[in-house]
């Protein structure tokens, strides 16, 4: 599996049909999408090699107000 | 995995001791027999069995659940007595929250029992929620960490007292009967925690048991409270556990969670989810369903 960010667009124009569900954005306006190995993805902002790797990007200071509600409930 | 040579003088009478009859393992093969293998075991019965593995289920922090959506409604969260207990090892190397369990009579609405692990406050919670109102009854990490074993936050390299192999076991004992949540008690291993906040709000009912999730809210995916880590040997009991049975399953899984079964503690099981054989079902029949993985969950043999 490989994880990509990608923007909203992007999602909707060509990877609507993906297997798995997204992880959004708190704005809406990116989300990551998992992939399987092989599969080409284009136009991405970022991928990520693991799980992990996704949650050192979404969980950093710089990038947590984007992604973490205030109500975390 | 490839089948072991079979020596000189091997007869076929052999097969049945060779893979364990007595004890329903199918040893040889490194797996179990599913359904047990019966006492009188015949070559032509092998076309009945599968195989599959003692397993655990791995969710990746991102978007990954398992559920089983079907259950009997006669088992109620709220004015009878349960004990939830589970094993997780925390895979999450980031500051990050973990949803570990929900279970609810739906599937998109609010009102569930939830069981989350909150970064910011390094808080275990425990929440019945009902409508917009919330009872929750939170456990600070740091002023537990005589029990716990952690200085600092949960996470994958600080994962506090475990067993030999990361492992946590997380027992909630909850006697509905007292108001609010006075009847909850929480335990990590086999050491009570204290709690330190107690938020009740509004009335707090009777909910169905009838879906569960793990991993994940039980209304969404990708939640930011996805979470990162392993999950094995669920259990619910229609009763209150005491100190000592919930000393007796952690001692017995000590080593490996999917041992926790020998500790014998079976009265009152109505919930057993071993993650094994790549399903999530329930052995004991609770929740009716059988399902899988979603969203690229794991099912990793031990």
């Amino acid at each position: 599996m490989k994880y990509y960010l990608i923007t909203i667009e992007e999602f909707n124009a060509n990877h609507i049909d993906c297997l798995h569900s997204p992880a959004y954005s708190l704005d809406g306006s990116k989300c990551i999408i998992e992939v399987e190995d092989g599969e080409v993805v284009e136009n991405f902002i970022e991928s990520f090699e693991s799980g992990k790797a996704v949650n050192a990007y979404r969980y950093a200071e710089t990038e947590a107000s984007n992604w973490i509600p205030t109500d975390e409930i | 995995m490839p089948i072991p040579n079979i020596p000189p003088g091997f007869k076929v009478a052999d097969i049945k001791t060779e893979l364990g009859s007595t004890n329903n393992s199918l040893k040889a093969l490194g797996g179990l027999a599913n359904p047990p293998l019966a006492d009188t075991f015949l070559m032509s019965d092998f076309a009945n069995y599968t195989h599959y593995y003692s397993g655990f289920y791995r969710n990746d922090g991102v978007n990954d659940y398992a559920q089983i959506a079907g259950g009997a409604s006669t088992n109620a969260i709220g004015s009878g007595a349960l004990t939830i207990s589970f094993w997780v090892r925390n895979n999450g190397s980031a500051h990050q929250n973990h949803q570990i369990v929900n279970i609810a009579p739906g599937f998109s609405s609010n009102d569930r029992l939830m069981i989350d692990y909150n970064t910011t406050n390094n808080q275990l919670r425990f929440n019945h929620r009902q409508g917009s109102s919330n009872n929750i009854r939170a456990y600070y990490m740091n002023n537990n960490s005589s029990k716990t074993g952690l200085s600092g936050n949960w996470t994958s390299t600080n994962r506090g007292t475990t067993n030999s192999n990361n492992w946590n076991m997380l027992t909630y004992v909850y006697d509905g009967k007292q108001s609010g949540l006075n009847g909850l008690t929480v335990w990590w291993n086999n050491q009570q925690l204290d709690y330190q906040v107690n938020s009740t709000s509004g009335s707090r009912s009777n909910l169905s048991m009838t879906n569960i999730r793990f991993g994940e809210n039980i209304h969404t995916s990708g939640s930011a409270g996805n979470a990162t880590m392993d999950f094995d040997e669920f259990k619910i009991y229609s009763r209150l556990l005491s100190s000592t049975e919930i000393n007796s399953l952690y001692q017995a899984g000590s080593t490996n969670p999917a041992s926790a079964a020998a500790a014998g503690v079976t009265s009152n099981l109505i919930s057993q989810i071993r993650f094994d054989g790549g399903v999530v079902s329930d052995a004991e029949g609770h929740f009716t369903g059988t399902a899988g993985a979603y969203n690229g969950g794991q099912f990793i043999a031990y």
